[in-house]
């Protein structure tokens, strides 16, 4: 799937997507989120955004490790999402995660949650204009 | 036939050598116009106009490599105004001609306006050719040199003008670079005796701080700024403090705007200056501290923040005076016997504690002092001195000689040329004046102290195990006494664990008794001493002048040298992704070998990350680059990390993850200093950190 990376990009960070269901889909990561495993995920992103989807949740409670270019990514994601009228909800559970988000004030930009089902508990409602 | 040909070429020969003995004219030309060429922008405009001259050509550009790793344009001709205006400033990785001589050290031609268009596609100018010379002065570039020509040439006979033009174009540009940088920190200086003057006439505790405030917001261009003080009389614990002066806040008098409380409690909890946080920032300063309004978002450049921190180590010492005289008014609720800092800042791998103890009898201002000076590599500089005579002529001169010690300590590594340096200052414009000193330069890596006795008795050693001992060697007249005698330096390696401690005669003198007695019983309850700085210096004090009177200035100033916890990680890898992670994985480790705290062990697992990445990212040539790590973990609770690359450091490239980036690593760090320079970029970060079991 994704043969343009290495194979230690691959083994070093694991993306799943659940199949879209009314147009909610969950992504989860596992392993470490850093500046070259970034676009593995970038492109994970922007293959569900393109698609008819009204909400995305990136689940991040898998992760090890996380640093500026992931989230990066993720702000991108957020802003493209934005623009094709879906909203992209972040599911982050490791304090230490969660003040890296605080610091850079992205969590004032991007909705985060501390579970998947929390971030799916507004699912299937229309997303209304920001 | 062969007359013609005879002719033909003695007329070439000819032409030639009226050729070579004009481009001798021209270098000479040269060489006298650089000679009485005394800034950068003279030199500049020399070399541009004469090496116009010297080669028949139509414009010429000199640049300089700037401190931080740019181009800036020195002088240009041949080009209309408004382009040289754009022109001012270029980055050194761009691909233009002049960028490519001086990374590679190598003359860069181009014969035609097509071999331009081929090479340098982007180049704006009308040019027919051109030819770029680095300027390479003690085997480094320290600029370059483009002259073009609205024609074709091929340069290759003018190589050898060329090539003598750069030289000599190098040489006089360096030495004019240090001639200004010299001239500025002569300017440096008078911006302090002016403090100086301004503090000696602020009389109250209110006056002194709207004075160091007034000086601090105009020196960097601030826009706003408080001093905050802890009521006189009030435990150091106590989380109330006044605000003595404001400039530039909106809002009720007496309130601290919200977004300076942060960097303000930090402050004094730490005792350290804060890094930039909403753009304020604050400094220590005496009981409480110093904040500012950064004019721009970015950092404060290294040479804001030395003047802000020569000017709160000024404004202590007024601040004490004031105390002092507000007391004796009434004014004070309660006798602060000193209101200098009871905690002083944590520099990593040294604990510092100090005391200022004004004399009790009859005395109206002293002329001792003490300073704690932030030299580069983490070094650290300690003066204790002692203007001989009393009142205020004695504390003028003893602000003088500490401003232009400071000073002196930033040019000179060496502690022997810094107190000459001092010495001959004394001799040349203080008049009828002398002072007795100690300078000790200490770096906290090796534990290596360089150190200057000037008049004045000697440093005592307390080893981890409570052996004492003075420091015998480095012994000279006071300065300002006789300029043909020479200072010594001595030298001492120091244990870990091991204290430094420094003081006036104030503390071993008593009248009636020989200096030797007070010696002695300093090293005898230095001895019996605990460790910990703050301890030690009150231990000493109530040994030495606990029986009420005191009958001069004490000053006292100890510096513990802190114990490693782990060994220093030292790992140097290749620039690449397994590099990186490599590193993270060996420092991960390490702190838990270092029982660093999981928190902080995070945090400064992705500050370091953030730091390398930046540096593997912009590595000229990664399979051939490498970066090196040096972290450090001691018992005074600090962590310190040294990021080293040969790369260049790009904090604003326009990327928002580099912000990003750069963002998180001054969170997680306490300080963070970027030096990029020819060799590549150093990222220093340092945090103070919970190290469980550890006091």
């Amino acid at each position: 799937m994704h043969s343009s990376h290495s194979a230690s990009e691959a083994h070093r960070l694991l993306v799943d997507r659940d199949p879209t269901e009314d147009g909610v889909s969950v992504v989860r990561l596992q392993g470490e989120a850093d500046l070259h495993t970034a676009p593995i995920l970038r492109e994970s992103l922007n293959e569900a955004i393109d698609s008819t989807l009204t909400t995305l949740v990136v689940d991040l409670t898998g992760v090890t490790f996380i640093d500026s270019m992931m989230l990066g990514v993720l702000l991108s994601a957020t802003k493209r999402a934005r623009l094709q009228g879906a909203e992209l909800r972040i599911v982050v559970d490791d304090p230490h995660v969660r003040r890296i988000f605080e610091l850079t004030l992205l969590d004032r930009v991007m909705k985060l949650y501390p579970s998947v089902e929390l971030a799916l508990a507004g699912a299937g409602d229309p997303v209304s204009g920001d | 036939m062969r007359r013609f040909a005879d002719q033909a070429g003695l007329a070439i020969e000819q032409a030639a050598r009226r050729e070579a003995q004009e481009q001798t004219r021209a270098l000479q030309a040269v060489t006298e116009a650089l000679a009485a060429a005394a800034t950068p922008k003279d030199v500049g405009t020399a070399i541009v106009r004469h090496g116009i001259r010297a080669l028949g050509a139509s414009a010429a550009t000199v640049y300089a490599v700037t401190v931080d790793g740019g181009l800036e344009l020195v002088a240009g001709e041949g080009y209309p105004d408004e382009a040289m205006r754009a022109w001012e400033r270029a980055p050194l990785d761009a691909t233009t001609p002049l960028a490519d001589a001086i990374r590679s050290g190598e003359i860069v031609i181009c014969k035609s306006a097509e071999e331009i268009a081929e090479r340098y596609p982007s180049f704006e100018h009308a040019a027919g050719s051109f030819v770029a010379a680095p300027l390479v002065a003690a085997g480094r570039s320290i600029g370059g040199i483009l002259i073009g020509s609205s024609e074709p040439r091929p340069y290759s006979a003018d190589l050898g003008l060329i090539v003598s033009l750069a030289r000599q174009a190098a040489q006089a540009l360096d030495r004019a670079q240090l001639f200004e940088r010299e001239r500025a920190s002569a300017g440096r200086l008078r911006k302090l005796q002016s403090v100086t003057a301004a503090l000696s006439q602020a009389v109250s505790l209110a006056e002194v701080s709207r004075t160091c405030l007034e000086h601090a917001t105009t020196g960097i261009d601030a826009p706003a700024g408080l001093v905050v003080l802890k009521h006189p009389g009030a435990a150091s614990e106590a989380s109330t403090v006044t605000v003595m002066a404001a400039i530039g806040l909106e809002g009720p008098d007496g309130e601290i705007p919200e977004v300076a409380a942060g960097s303000i409690a930090a402050c004094l909890k730490s005792g350290r200056p804060t890094p930039v946080d909403d753009g304020w920032i604050a400094f220590p300063l005496a009981s409480g501290a110093l904040a500012i309004r950064l004019p721009w978002q970015d950092d404060l450049a290294a040479e804001d923040r030395a003047w802000l921190l020569t000017l709160v180590s000024q404004g202590e010492q007024a601040l004490d005076r004031a105390g002092r005289y507000e007391t004796e008014r009434g004014i004070a609720e309660t006798m602060q016997r000193s209101v200098l800092p009871e905690r002083l800042p944590v520099v990593s791998g040294l604990t510092l504690a100090a005391r200022y103890l004004p004399g009790t009898v009859g005395v109206d201002v002293g002329g001792d002092w003490y300073d704690i000076i932030h030299l580069s590599d983490g070094r650290i500089g300690l003066v204790v001195g002692d203007v001989v005579g009393k009142g205020v002529q004695a504390a003028a001169m003893m602000g003088q000689l500490r401003n232009a010690l400071r000073a002196f300590a930033f040019e000179y590594d060496d502690p022997q040329k810094v107190i000459s340096r001092l010495d001959k200052l004394v001799e040349g414009t203080l008049d009828a004046a002398f002072a007795t000193l100690v300078y000790v330069v200490i770096d906290p890596r090796d534990r290596h102290a360089r150190y200057v006795v000037a008049g004045h008795p000697p440093p005592l050693i307390r080893g981890p195990d409570g052996t004492t001992s003075f420091l015998e060697a480095g012994r000279s007249l006071p300065i300002g006494v006789d300029a043909s005698l020479a200072f010594e330096a001595g030298e001492a390696w120091l244990e870990e664990g091991s204290t430094i401690l420094l003081y006036t005669d104030g503390l071993v003198e008593r009248r009636g008794s020989p200096l030797d007695e007070g010696l002695r019983r300093l090293a005898v309850s230095a001895a019996a001493s605990a460790d910990d700085p703050e301890e030690l210096v009150d231990t000493v004090l109530r040994a030495l002048s606990g029986d009420g009177e005191r009958p001069d200035d004490i000053a006292v100033l100890a510096v513990r040298l802190a114990v490693s916890v782990i060994d220093d990680l030292r790992i140097v890898l290749p620039a690449t992704q397994d590099g990186l992670i490599e590193m993270r994985t060996l420092l991960r480790s390490w702190l838990t070998e270092g029982n660093v705290e999981e928190s902080a062990a995070a945090e400064a697992v992705l500050a370091v990350w953030e730091a390398a990445a930046n540096a593997v990212e912009h590595a000229q040539r990664p399979s051939q680059s490498s970066f090196t790590l040096r972290a450090r973990l001691d018992d005074a609770g600090r962590m310190r990390f040294e990021v080293r690359d040969s790369g260049q450091w790009k904090p604003g490239d326009g990327s928002a993850e580099r912000g990003l980036g750069l963002g998180l690593i001054r969170s997680f760090m306490e300080v963070v200093e970027v030096s990029p320079s020819e060799a590549g970029t150093e990222v220093v970060m340092e945090r103070g950190v919970s190290v469980p079991g550890v006091v």
